[in-house]
């Protein structure tokens, strides 16, 4: 069954046409990634896709239902991360909590889970007491990561989730994703992306 | 009480005269604000001239429904200067405001009078036009303060929002900090203001009440219930405001209205 539909769609970012009468079918743990040069606004497909943006002409179609109709309901089922990282004052432990004390949030960790994480990003545990702020654009991009991967919601949105990771640890995030049962959606202007994500290529 | 002495009209006139000053000053450094100096002089004598008018008209008749229209007046002007020096859109935020600005001028006005000077009448002109006009135009303040702070955020950290709400988080949740942060920015300079009373200055009630030739004790007492009054004024209003207005800010989905602010317009 189609899971996300695009049907023939038009967005437009900044007074430009960004997608034109554009259509797609995601299925369910497709691996999609939109291309295109920085700067010609294609984090505006996933504020689309979140209900932050109007749509200019067509539809969007969650499991055949319009998605504006329900979109507090559609966000709850993305893992997402944000193009700008600046999303936090505060403890980055902090952070953990707060998100995981929305309503509707539905985060679970456990030290367990949350170690094997730093793991992963090759972070150190002291991370979690330092203060968001401070932090480099790395290492904020590596804790949003986190959180994406520990809230494990159906659908992985993540902008330009490889923007600011040196080159043996882009390989280690984009093989992982790879490898996931999710369907994850990409934005990037990096071309390192293997041939398991199909490309779409946004703008001229 | 023996009243205060009047000022003659003679003396008035000298108080003028007074303003030779900073016009002499204002000539040799060639400032060039004689012009709007002077206008203000006018404007602030003519408006007082009208109140005092007007003012002795209220206190006169004191009839209940006359000072009920004042006290209604009072606070639409209130609404108006707050939407106003907030920025926002007046069709949408005149309601909202008011209502928040008049069922808190209410409450106190009600409480004070009532409760702690005791009269049975709370709509007395002359205890009523006093403490409505000093608690709203201190409330005024806190909450044009509270209003600048709190849009100001939330349109800068727009991205912050959609995070949380992507998150999972409520409305209210996401918009939690900003809430925080906005109302303590209003209510620091009136606790600031508690702590160095009558040392730093002495507020124009009690000087007013001891001209007026109260005891100092009555006099203070009265000062102290009022700054008290006026603290927890700011504290209801400032609730209000933000809840009724957060109310006509978003839409169901969340989204922040593209229409709520004068003169600044984003996406």
């Amino acid at each position: 069954m189609v899971y996300i539909r695009f049907e023939e769609v038009t967005i437009k970012a900044g007074g430009k046409i960004l997608l034109k009468d554009f259509i797609l079918d995601i299925e369910k743990n497709d691996k999609i990634i939109f291309m295109g040069k920085s700067g010609i606004g294609k984090s505006t497909i996933i504020k689309t896709l979140l209900g932050f943006h109007q749509i200019e002409k067509g539809k969007i179609l969650f499991r055949n239902k319009e998605i504006k109709n329900d979109l507090i309901n559609f966000r709850k089922k993305f893992s997402y991360l944000p193009q700008n990282t600046n999303i936090y004052q505060g403890k980055v432990i902090e952070l953990f909590q707060e998100i995981a004390s929305y309503k509707n949030s539905k985060l679970l960790y456990d030290q367990k889970s949350l170690d094997k994480e730093l793991k992963f990003f090759e972070l150190e545990k002291d991370i979690l007491k330092k203060d968001f702020t401070s932090l480099s654009g790395g290492e904020k991009q590596k804790t949003l990561l986190i959180l994406a991967f520990l809230l494990a919601r159906g659908i992985f949105l993540l902008d330009e989730p490889t923007a600011s990771l040196d080159a043996s640890m882009k390989n280690k995030v984009i093989k992982r994703l790879e490898g996931m049962n999710s369907t994850i959606i990409v934005i990037s202007h990096d071309k390192g992306w293997n041939n398991k994500f199909k490309k779409i290529k946004v703008g001229k | 009480m023996e009243g205060t002495i009047d000022i003659t009209n003679i003396a008035f006139l000298a108080s003028f005269l007074l303003l030779l000053i900073p016009l002499l000053i204002s000539h040799f450094l060639k400032l060039k604000i004689i012009k709007e100096f002077s206008i203000s002089i006018f404007r602030m004598t003519a408006q007082l001239f009208l109140v005092g008018i007007f003012l002795v008209f209220l206190f006169d008749y004191n009839n209940l429904l006359l000072n009920i229209a004042w006290f209604l007046v009072m606070v639409i002007f209130a609404g108006f200067s707050v939407i106003n020096a907030a920025n926002l859109k007046l069709k949408k935020f005149f309601f909202p405001i008011t209502l928040s600005l008049g069922i808190t001028a209410f409450l106190m006005m009600a409480y004070f009078n009532y409760v702690i000077i005791g009269i049975s009448n709370i709509f007395d002109a002359r205890y009523m036009i006093a403490i409505v006009g000093m608690i709203l135009g201190n409330i005024l303040r806190s909450n044009i303060i509270t209003l600048n702070n709190f849009y100001d955020s939330i349109i800068k950290e727009k991205e912050i929002m959609q995070f949380k709400f992507t998150m999972g988080a409520t409305l209210y949740e996401s918009l939690k900090q900003n809430i925080d942060r906005s109302i303590k920015s209003a209510l620091k300079p009136v606790i600031a203001n508690m702590a160095t009373i009558g040392i730093v200055f002495l507020p124009g009630m009690l000087t007013g009440q001891i001209l007026s030739g109260a005891s100092p004790y009555t006099a203070i007492k009265y000062q102290i219930a009022i700054m008290i009054a006026i603290f927890v004024a700011s504290s209801i209003s400032l609730a209000l405001t933000l809840s009724f207005s957060i109310k006509q800010s978003f839409d169901k989905q969340m989204g922040l209205k593209g229409d709520i602010l004068n003169n600044k317009f984003y996406n």
